[in-house]
């Protein structure tokens, strides 16, 4: 990508996560959401980052997928998992996932 | 600028602008690999400003993906932006346009999460001018973190490897703050089993957000009374 392309593609970036931050706050009002669109909002983060989670440690079609006990980002996302889900700490999440996949890598590739 | 700036203020941003040096860090040595200077970096962390969503642009960038997929996808995994403004609307709705404009571009998961609690507390005084002054100085070291690691990146060796998985761990992360009941989970991993059953048919991050879609709707269906969380 280009220098201009990248100025480009940060607008575009601006325009589509600011639509999300403004609507309820300048043009909704204190008007309530439809009920479903409410109850759809409340699943899209879960929904989002296990997909992301999923593509980033697994891999996808195109690039083959990584089904493998030898998988050092499947395996260090366990330990990773774990703290999250006992501590809910951004900071100790990724201190462990980084340690857990150097540590990965130093002994077992 | 002391109704902006003043020692609860300070108080309460200081663990945002704490855990943003080591992530936004990172993001600016990402964004330093697939080609950003400190001009970009700050541009994309001032008009962003968005922790995932700048590292999924930038991964994005990265792999040569075009302009219009990598704004979709960051649309969409920044969509959750809108249940916040949502639930501060309650609080700063009588303030002036040019006021809530200014405050949705500052709505980011941290600050949320630290307004809403201080907004909630009856005695603590909170107010629009302290939550303004917080988001400011939360946005600022945002900024400066980015653009610290673009410049770290350029005058050090960084294994791309570790950076990247910086990222998983981070999603990991955030993931984990929505592990509220069984159904939440069960969404998320339905929505990873999608992503990857689709990424046969659709490249380009694509198969993320339409798993992201379907997955939620689902969600929507089964949800079956336990209804909209209060935060």
């Amino acid at each position: 990508m280009s220098y201009t392309d990248i100025l480009i593609c940060i607008f575009g970036l601006f325009c589509s996560s600011y639509i999300s931050r403004i609507l309820p706050l300048a043009v909704l009002g204190r008007r309530p959401l439809p009920t479903f669109l409410s109850l759809w909002l409340k699943y899209v983060p879960t929904a989002v980052f296990g997909a992301l989670i999923f593509v980033s440690v697994f891999g996808d079609a195109n690039s083959g997928f990584r089904f493998s006990w030898t998988n050092v980002e499947f395996l260090a996302a366990i330990p990773v998992l774990i703290v999250a889900a006992k501590t809910r700490n951004l900071a100790y999440s990724i201190i462990v996932g980084l340690a857990a996949y150097w540590l990965l890598n130093q002994y077992m590739c | 600028m002391g109704e902006y700036f003043n020692k609860q203020v300070f108080k309460a941003v200081w663990p945002i602008c704490f855990g943003y040096i080591p992530l936004g860090v990172a993001c600016g040595i990402l964004g330093e690999k697939v080609g950003m200077d400190a001009f970009l970096m700050a541009m994309m962390s001032i008009f962003l400003f968005a922790g995932s969503g700048q590292f999924i642009a930038l991964a994005m960038i990265g792999a040569g993906t075009a302009i219009i997929p990598i704004v979709i996808t960051v649309g969409i995994v920044n969509l959750r932006h809108m249940l916040y403004g949502l639930i501060l609307n309650q609080y700063i709705s009588k303030e002036s346009l040019l006021y809530r404009m200014i405050y949705a571009q500052e709505i980011v998961d941290e600050t949320f999460a630290v307004n809403s609690i201080e907004f909630q507390k009856r005695e603590s005084g909170w107010n629009p001018k302290k939550a303004a002054g917080l988001n400011f100085l939360a946005h600022m070291s945002w900024m400066l973190a980015t653009v610290a690691g673009v410049l770290l990146g350029s005058a050090v060796y960084i294994d791309t490897g570790l950076v990247s998985y910086a990222l998983i761990a981070m999603f990991i992360g955030l993931w984990s703050f929505h592990f509220k009941s069984a159904k939440l989970v069960g969404i998320g991993v339905l929505g990873g089993g999608l992503a990857l059953l689709l990424s046969l048919w659709l490249d380009n991050m694509l198969n993320v957000v339409v798993a992201t879609v379907v997955a939620a709707i689902i969600g929507a269906v089964i949800d079956n009374g336990e209804g909209v969380e209060k935060k």
